[in-house]
């Protein structure tokens, strides 16, 4: 009897010390967190994006978007890098084309974290990959809620040349380490 | 005998007790702030297989020209409080950037009203092979994300597509798996009243395909004579990302 009951209580025993390992969270896959890009978009673009009322001057790279269809954007880790989202119109051709910037990331101020500063009138100058240099003037400055963001506005057929500079801004979300705001720059190309 | 065997147990069964008291510990110490990332899975009815897709190198774009009604652009004055925090807040752990929530071999591809689109495939191992599309011909790509150079970009335009389809099926091999993702099919709004959309695919027995993932960007209700890629006026931006866009997580914006 006791035999019996110390055999179910090692069993019991083992059982749970094998429930414990279990749990363990299974191996990953060695996925490694970064790989280097030698293969980037390769149709026209455009390759820098400047902004000389607030210092702003990057090289732009081209994102597409995510698996859940949200925007890729750069690396939190380099908050100075601007870019292009190459579903976007490429900037001089008609429509809206769509370049991002971070506000800030690492700590640090990013290239876009004085657009909100922007005023009608002020030259953002962009580069394309044919030599094209182009100039826009901006039209109007709006700070949107993310959760609401204006899709048909940002990202709406336009009959002219526009530009759309978009970072976040507005009240920083804790919780989600995420600002609730986006703020989005409207410039149209100059002589158009 | 027995005796001894009792007290191996005894020692073994409060080991594991240990073991599940110290579990919780080490799992919360492992636990980030971030929001859980949620993997839907839908369902798809299919009668007919992918087809095979030879992908060119050379991207074929598409500068469009429509003049479509422009979407009037309102000044918008600033809805919530302008920012309340400082940069002294930067210093709290809480300037943390969300968890990376990429999965390898994993797929999604969006097509927008006007017919054009882009499949995009998680793969860290380096481009992807054997892409093949339900209703579509690739045009470019791949091509490496600017800024994350394991995900992977072709770009698409529906080839035929039935009346009504929302969603279509793709598959490619990623260093050497299997994988498969769904294609959304952004759907064109009602129609004005005053002008009658042209249906031009008449395949009668292809497939109809009605689940959508739920980390989809948002489609809207159409009627089936309203499927892109014929009737739908040209998107300028093939297709508008989902939600806002995240560009900022110091907490130092002022």
């Amino acid at each position: 009897m006791t035999v019996r009951r110390a055999a179910v209580a090692l069993a019991l025993a083992l059982t749970l010390a094998g429930c414990g390992s279990a749990t363990d969270p299974p191996k990953a896959a060695s996925v490694p967190s970064s790989v280097p890009v030698t293969a980037p978009f390769k149709g026209l673009r455009p390759t820098s994006v400047r902004i000389p009322k607030i210092g702003a001057d990057s090289s732009l790279i081209s994102v597409g978007l995510k698996t859940d269809g949200s925007i890729s954007v750069p690396s939190v880790h380099k908050p100075m890098q601007a870019a292009w989202y190459q579903l976007s119109p490429v900037p001089g051709d008609v429509g809206p084309a769509v370049v991002l910037g971070h506000v800030d990331g690492d700590k640090k101020p990013g290239i876009f974290f004085k657009l909100k500063d922007l005023a009608p009138g002020d030259e953002v100058d962009v580069d394309r990959s044919d030599g094209k240099k182009l100039k826009f003037v901006v039209d109007h400055v709006t700070q949107v809620p993310k959760d609401t963001f204006p899709r048909d506005a940002v990202y709406g057929n336009s009959a002219k040349p526009e530009l759309r500079l978009i970072t976040c801004g507005g009240a920083f979300d804790h919780a989600e380490h995420s600002y609730k705001d986006n703020i989005v720059v409207y410039a149209n190309l100059a002589d158009a | 005998m027995g005796r001894t065997l009792s007290r191996v147990a005894g020692i073994v069964s409060a080991g594991a007790l240990i073991t599940f008291a110290a579990a919780p510990a080490a799992l919360a110490d492992d636990e980030t702030p971030t929001s859980e990332t949620t993997t839907a899975t839908s369902e798809t009815t299919t009668t007919t297989a992918p087809t095979t897709t030879e992908t060119t190198a050379s991207s074929v774009p598409v500068t469009t020209t429509g003049t479509t009604s422009a979407p009037a652009t309102t000044d918008v004055t600033s809805t919530t409080t302008p920012g309340t925090t400082t940069p002294e807040d930067t210093t709290t752990a809480t300037s943390e950037p969300p968890k990376d929530d990429y999965q390898d071999n994993t797929g999604a591809g969006f097509v927008g009203v006007g017919g054009e689109g882009s499949l995009t495939i998680n793969c860290a191992a380096g481009a992807p092979g054997n892409v093949a599309t339900q209703y579509l011909s690739v045009t470019g790509g791949p091509d490496q994300d600017g800024a994350d150079g394991r995900i992977w970009h072709y770009s698409v335009r529906v080839d035929q597509l039935p009346p009504g389809t929302t969603t279509g099926k793709f598959s490619w091999t990623c260093d050497g798996i299997d994988g498969e993702g769904v294609v959304v099919f952004e759907q064109a709004p009602p129609p004005d009243s005053s002008t009658a959309p042209v249906a031009t695919a008449t395949a009668s027995t292809a497939p109809v395909t009605t689940a959508v993932a739920s980390t989809a960007p948002v489609t809207t209700a159409t009627p089936a004579s309203a499927a892109p890629g014929n009737a739908a006026p040209k998107a300028q931006v093939k297709v508008a990302p989902k939600g806002g866009i995240e560009t900022g997580f110091g907490g130092t914006a002022p």
